[in-house]
């Protein structure tokens, strides 16, 4: 039995042996560690390679030891407890061991420990795998996946976020998009961005952005966004495509910042940088920037180029003393470092020359300001060529006048001589042969010589009619007054007039109130006019009718006297009554008269300047198929001649001009250049008319005529302003009445102005009760600084 | 005869004076300018001159004063003729003690009335002074 028993042994053990092989195989081959213990007793019976070499020991180290007694695995649960608990349970593992190897690495292992049976013991194998390169990768893992929360979570405080998928529906979005939009998320994820669309952008802009994003690259732009409420707000965007293993775009993540208040403040600075710009282009004054330390040109207004003929390249980044017109003045070192103090630099005058050679006159400018974190310097320059020629020609006016008026009374010399010696001789001869000196004449030869002998007296009228207009309106007329009776002259022009009016068959008479007084006036013009009204009168009345002059003090002013030339004539039409004593009025009324004596119209006219002169007024009344009433009233009491008149004006050109003009017309002329000089010198000496400015330095006219009033009342004041409808006229009504007269003016009308407002402002207003305010005039203007109070508006005399 | 000189640059206007005077019996020679005035009224002695103001070779005023300076002429009254119309000149006409100042174109029978007028009264005075047995001629 023994052999069989052999038999049975050895082909055991042949099987036995062929499975160890293939066990030891593994065993030394395995990418595991692995370690066999006695169950028993914890020693170590065997160890593969792998393991050994993992932990840095020899197979000798290790087999025959404890687990307890090697070095890695002392700090482990004590041998003991494991031996226990894997004697118990036949099965201990360790997910994540630490080891320190022979050598001191840390290394990370799982280790599973099974208790199995191999023969007749028991045994422990324990299956140790490095785990380190798996937990490295699952620890940079986890601090990735903790990075990119990190990295949401402060681009969810910092940024708007927003994550649409390829058909650009929202598919999250931050707080802050929510907050910023108005909207709620439920109501952003699914929508498209066209949610927020302002509207702002074009189509290109937007198929630009998705062009972009689509083919998978970044785009980063401004966009503007409307908010659930309708607002806009701007952002600075980025959208970033995710990638599919295509290469196709996954999702788009959004990242934005709100630039609504920077967008803003950029508008802001570009809308005053634009107009600051457009002001720089098209002023109308050269404009010159400087760089304040080396003094060359930063940029030049289009104005300026023009001014002096160069192109923007020929002056940009030179030296301003490199540009010829500039050569000779900031040049000067000098100049340049009292611009670079104080900042500021003028020349009133400068005359430049241009590049082609004209001469220009300047007005320069410079000041030094920051721009932005440098000093530049910016200098204005005003081409004052106009001004000063118009200065010029105003000087040259002045001349002009002068020599004007020497030429005028050349002029008047050659006319006087020039057509009046021949009409002298011509009308000698014809009355010579008339009266019979050359021989007998015939009927018909006397009736055309007397024909052609009345021609010489119109002629002669007319000429002298000429001559007063031209005195007239050249300021020329003089006025000798003497205190005469009017009465003597009305009587005496009745008296030369009635074998005119008896030839025509009309009846001319006078009838003079009594015990009027002498009145200053020129003789010789009065008659003038008495003449010319009482002619005019003879002219137009027909046969059988009547003519009176009648002579009283005025009904309307009794510091007047009156003489009305009243006709039984066939009247003026009501539309020409206006017009009648117009310089050029030629109208049917003479032109229709039967002896067709027209004349030129001047008679008229100069009847009324003259009066005027003598501070009077004319007037007419008339009614059609009844006759008219030619009226003019003469005051007591010269007032102009010799008036005092106070200028105030701060503009010495002008104080002078006015004086000038003044002086020729015999007033007496004080001038102040300000109020305050004014008053004072109205203190030493009252005018008897104030020509006041409005706009000046210290004490303006307005002041200046409240003060007036408050000491002189009613003193006549010419208000002769260039601003009439300005705050300082208004403020200047307070203290009406005043006559007012908007400069400049001719100067005619500016000496006539004065010449009324002397005599009839006040009156004026005084006699409120005037008919009709046609009866005016005058007493002196002295008479009248304590009259009572101002009426209720000025004079417009404009 | 009485004697009146026409000192005129305008030959019509002083033949026209001429006819005119010689009509009313006068005695009529012309002098064209200033120069010739003086010397004619020298050497012609005239009871009156006719003066134009306006005159080349000196203005009339100038020869005004040199007949009053002349012996031949002190005295000799003169009437001033003038185109111009200058109330300044009145003044000037009076204090060289002129009788008449007569503008352009002048009424002829006015201009006659006061010359007639003047020798009349001269004539008068004349007379008065004869019968009164004045020696010392009158100052105007």
């Amino acid at each position: 039995m023994k052999g069989n028993h052999q038999n049975e042994n050895v082909t055991g053990h042949k099987a036995l042996r062929a499975s160890e092989v293939t066990y030891r195989r593994l065993f030394e081959a395995a990418k595991d560690g692995i370690l066999i213990l006695d169950a028993d007793t914890g020693r170590i019976n065997d160890v593969n390679p792998f393991l050994f070499k993992l932990l840095g020991f020899s197979r000798s180290e290790m087999v025959g030891k404890t687990v307890g007694e090697l070095s890695p695995f002392k700090d482990i649960e004590s041998n003991k407890v494991m031996l226990e608990r894997l004697q118990k349970s036949g099965y201990v593992r360790y997910e994540d061991l630490p080891l320190e190897t022979r050598d001191g690495r840390k290394i990370a292992v799982e280790f599973v420990s099974n208790v199995y049976q191999a023969g007749d013991c028991n045994v422990i194998q324990c299956n140790v795998r490095d785990i380190t390169v798996r937990k490295r990768t699952e620890e940079q893992l986890k601090a990735s996946f903790k990075k990119i929360a990190d990295l949401q979570s402060a681009l969810d405080e910092h940024a708007i976020v927003a994550i649409t998928d390829p058909q650009g529906r929202i598919i999250y979005v931050n707080d802050k998009f929510c907050s910023i939009s108005q909207y709620s998320r439920e109501e952003l994820l699914g929508q498209d961005h066209r949610i927020v669309n302002s509207g702002y952008h074009p189509k290109e802009f937007i198929r630009d952005l998705w062009a972009t994003i689509t083919q998978g690259r970044v785009w980063h732009g401004e966009i503007k966004n409307k908010a659930k409420d309708g607002s806009f707000y701007w952002m600075d965007m980025t959208i970033v495509p995710s990638l599919n293993d295509q290469g196709k775009p996954r999702q788009y993540v959004a990242i934005r910042t709100d630039i609504t208040e920077r967008k803003r403040a950029e508008q802001t600075l570009r809308a005053s940088e634009v107009s600051y710009r457009r002001l720089f282009e098209a002023a109308k004054d050269g404009i010159l920037i400087l760089d304040t330390d080396t003094g060359r040109i930063r940029d030049v207004n289009p104005f300026l180029l023009e001014m002096l003929g160069f192109s923007h390249s020929e002056m940009v980044g030179k030296s301003i003393w490199e540009i010829s017109p500039f050569r000779d003045i900031l040049s000067n070192k000098d100049k340049f470092v009292q611009l670079q103090q104080q900042g500021y630099v003028r020349y009133d005058n400068l005359p430049l020359e241009t590049r082609d050679g004209r001469h220009v006159s300047v007005e320069f400018v410079s000041n030094v300001y920051q721009a932005g974190d440098c000093n530049v310097i910016q200098c204005n320059i005003r081409d004052i060529t106009v001004r000063k020629q118009a200065e010029e020609q105003l000087k040259a006016s002045f001349k002009e006048i002068g020599e004007l008026n020497t030429n005028i009374r050349n002029f008047y010399h050659t006319l006087s001589h020039e057509l009046k010696t021949p009409l002298t001789s011509a009308r000698e001869f014809i009355s010579i042969v008339i009266d019979g000196l050359a021989g007998p004449l015939n009927e018909t030869q006397l009736e055309y010589l007397g024909i052609a002998k009345e021609s010489c007296d119109q002629l002669r009228l007319y000429i002298n009619d000429l001559l007063d207009v031209t005195r007239l309106e050249t300021g020329k007329m003089r006025i000798e007054f003497q205190t005469l009776s009017l009465v003597g002259l009305v009587e005496r022009v009745v008296e030369m007039l009635a074998p005119a009016a008896a030839g025509k068959g009309v009846s001319l008479a006078c009838d003079c109130q009594p015990d009027l007084p002498a009145v200053p006036i020129d003789r010789q013009r009065i008659l003038q006019v008495l003449t010319n009204l009482t002619t005019n009168a003879i002219k137009f009345t027909p046969a059988g009718g009547h003519i009176r002059l009648i002579l009283s003090e005025a009904p309307a002013d009794p510091e007047c006297l009156q003489v009305d030339v009243r006709d039984t004539g066939r009247g003026i039409p009501e539309d020409q009554l206006d017009t009648i004593f117009n310089r050029r009025y030629q109208a049917n009324y003479n032109a229709q008269s039967v002896d067709s004596q027209s004349g030129l119209g001047l008679g008229l006219y100069i009847c009324q300047e003259l009066v005027d002169l003598h501070g009077g007024r004319i007037w007419v009344e008339s009614e059609i198929g009844k006759g008219s009433t030619f009226s003019f009233v003469i005051p007591k009491q010269a007032v102009t001649e010799g008036a005092c008149v106070l200028i105030v004006d701060d503009d010495r050109d002008m104080r002078e001009m006015l004086r000038l003009v003044l002086e020729e017309q015999h007033f007496k002329v004080a001038t102040a250049g300000g109020g305050s000089e004014a008053l004072q010198l109205m203190g030493k000496k009252a005018p008897d008319i104030v020509v006041l400015d409005l706009m000046m330095a210290g004490l303006d006219g307005p002041s200046t005529l409240k003060e007036i009033r408050l000491t002189w009342g009613l003193v006549p004041v010419l208000v002769y302003t260039g601003y009439p409808d300005g705050d300082l006229m208004r403020k200047a009504m307070e203290s009406s009445p005043f006559t007012f007269l908007a400069k400049p003016c001719p100067l005619q009308q500016f000496v006539e102005t004065v010449r009324r407002t002397c005599h009839t402002q006040e009156t004026r207003f005084l006699k409120k009760n005037d008919k009709a305010g046609r009866a005016p005039v005058a007493q002196s203007a002295r008479n009248h600084f304590t009259s009572d109070g101002p009426a209720p508006h000025p004079v417009l005399n404009s | 005869m009485k004697k009146i000189l026409i000192v005129e640059d305008d030959q019509k206007i002083a033949m026209a004076l001429v006819i005119r005077l010689k009509a009313n019996g006068y005695n009529a020679s012309i002098a064209p300018d200033a120069i010739a005035g003086a010397s004619q009224a020298r050497a012609l002695k005239p009871d009156l001159i006719l003066l134009d103001i306006s005159l080349p070779g000196g203005d009339g005023f100038q020869l005004a004063e040199t007949f009053l300076r002349m012996p031949e002429t002190n005295g000799t009254p003169v009437i001033f003729i003038t185109a111009s119309k200058n109330p300044e000149l009145m003044q000037k006409v009076m204090e060289l003690g002129a009788i008449g100042l007569f503008e352009k174109p002048f009424d002829t029978e006015k201009l006659l009335g006061s010359i007639d007028d003047k020798f009349n009264r001269m004539a008068d005075l004349v007379n008065v002074r004869q019968s009164s047995g004045a020696h010392k001629p009158l100052e105007r």
